[in-house]
């Protein structure tokens, strides 16, 4: 049974602090406020899984209580809750990240109750997926780990760094290096009519895990690396054991990997594909696919075998060309809505697209429409400033 | 609702910033507006006018912005805006500023309060 998770809501201004206790109750959370931080016990602060912090307060501000945060809440997550102007704000979650705070969400007041939820069910999810990893810990403990130093020994198509907010995903590829001693430091745009952009570095992937981590709790959105893999390499005897344990050395969250399966892969129940993909899965890796056939749909609509159902930009195009490829278009979202499974559209560049993947049901969209791609401090600025779009299609998720 | 009061109450704002249909959580949080908005009149009848470029107004007003703007008390937080924007620049223009906001606090109030005797009656 999950555990009731801990909030605390950190304000001088009890209208905010009883709006975040609303939400964060029906998110099922138990909540204590403080109007007066100077009342606050430090002591008490490691209890609590995220902190709702204010910035502007009389006395103690948001940001001499930061440093309490660091000294006796090091693990908690943190949101912070201002109307302060963007630039100070950026240098306020600048500094916040510096000294190791965890900062995973920033609601700007006057915020809508359902960005506290968005905030709260991103923290959820990632919660959850932790918790069914460490449950499942002894299992992988057991795998032997003298197999894999590198997870690009599975050589992979190519990784990229996703961030996802408001619906919309930002991606950012790099093609498959030579040098299996480091991952790729060149990136190129995804999705732009294949003219490739200026190599950037990239950071994100240089300086694995603890990058990644850090422009994913500044942003407070979630980021994760994409791996595009052929079916037959995932269908590998013990390919799973090899990459959890590769995932384990290093220190690589489960959750935050995807794989993307590169061609249609229906396998059948007993397959060894079907094994590993399962296993990956039970462990929070997600598995993504484009396309997805009616048969597939018709038969595995129990148990579907994939995360995420992709539409590429070829698809796209041909669907804002003709009838039919529309109608395959249609035929797939109709599908992934039949096995609950959310889709995202690539390669969105105009608007017309995007209204009428909302309309067909959509749940995600990215393309040049969205951004292009670009780098992890361009990413954070791109991300700060921009107001939040409206999603496509349902959510799925509720 | 006559036109004048809809320009300084937006009685559907709450229920659609806060996607809520829970009338007690709306009226709880139109108490603690009132007291927010009780605190800047007290600061301000204290004061006058010498306040209104004073570090506690900034605070009150920066403070109500954001609340006014949940609450839909639209006029109020259009006036808090440009006083804390007066105040910073100390225009010339801060007296007449500070006299609209205070001529707004009345039917603000007065508007909140019709609206929690109308929850009252409904519960």
């Amino acid at each position: 049974m999950a555990s009731t998770k801990h909030l605390l809501v950190i304000d001088d201004d009890r209208f905010f602090t009883r709006i975040v206790r609303h939400q964060a109750k029906a998110s099922g959370y138990s909540v204590e406020e403080y109007n007066d931080p100077t009342m606050l016990n430090p002591t008490r602060l490691c209890y609590f899984d995220i902190i709702f912090l204010d910035i502007m307060m009389p006395i103690i501000n948001g940001v001499q209580l930061m440093n309490t945060l660091r000294k006796y809440a090091p693990k908690a997550k943190v949101v912070l809750m201002t109307s302060i102007d963007q630039e100070v704000l950026s240098s306020i979650v600048q500094l916040a990240t510096e000294i190791s705070i965890d900062v995973v969400g920033i609601l700007q007041k006057p915020f809508k109750a359902f960005e506290i939820a968005e905030i709260l069910e991103v923290h959820n999810i990632y919660k959850n997926q932790k918790g069914s990893s460490q449950t499942s810990a002894t299992a992988q403990d057991s795998f032997p780990e003298q197999a894999m130093p590198n997870l690009l020994d599975f050589q992979p198509q190519f990784l990229l760094a996703t961030g996802k907010w408001a619906g919309c995903e930002v991606q950012v590829n790099t093609p498959k290096s030579n040098d299996k001693s480091q991952f790729p430091t060149l990136v190129k745009a995804h999705d732009t009519n294949n003219v490739p952009a200026p190599p950037i570095n990239l950071d994100v992937i240089n300086r694995g895990m603890a990058t990644i981590k850090q422009v994913q709790l500044t942003t407070g959105i979630s980021l994760c690396l994409w791996a595009q893999i052929p079916a037959e390499q995932l269908a590998l005897p013990e390919f799973s054991e090899r990459l959890l344990a590769a995932m384990k050395m290093q220190d690589f969250h489960h959750n935050l990997l995807v794989l993307e399966l590169v061609e249609p892969a229906h396998p059948p129940a007993d397959s060894q594909l079907a094994r590993n993909i399962s296993q990956l899965r039970a462990k929070g890796v997600r598995i993504s696919i484009k396309y997805v056939s009616r048969d597939y749909a018709e038969t595995c609509a129990d148990n579907p075998a994939y995360d995420d159902i992709r539409i590429g930009s070829r698809l796209i195009e041909a669907a804002n060309r003709s009838s039919s490829g529309r109608q395959l278009v249609t035929n797939i979202l109709n599908r992934a809505a039949q096995l609950c499974i959310p889709t995202t559209a690539e390669g969105i560049a105009d608007s017309n697209t995007y209204k009428w993947l909302c309309a067909d049901g959509c749940n995600f969209g990215q393309g040049p429409l969205i951004a292009a791609a670009m780098n992890v401090n361009d990413l954070l600025k791109w991300q700060l400033s921009r107001q939040p779009s409206p999603r496509l299609g349902t959510n799925i998720y509720g | 609702m006559t036109a004048a009061l809809s320009q300084i109450f937006d009685r559907s704002a709450i229920y659609e910033n806060l996607g809520v249909e829970d009338v007690q959580f709306v009226k709880e949080l139109y108490e603690e507006f009132l007291v927010q908005l009780n605190d800047l009149e007290r600061f301000m009848a204290k004061f006058g006018f010498a306040s209104a470029n004073s570090p506690e107004m900034a605070f009150f007003s920066h403070r109500l912005i954001s609340s006014s703007s949940v609450v839909g008390a639209l006029q109020l937080e259009k006036s808090l805006k440009i006083i804390e924007l007066a105040a910073k620049n100390n225009t010339s223009e801060l007296p007449v500023i500070f006299s609209t906001l205070n001529l707004l606090i009345e039917p603000t109030r007065s508007a909140i309060e019709a609206e929690i005797n109308l929850i009252n009656g409904g519960l």
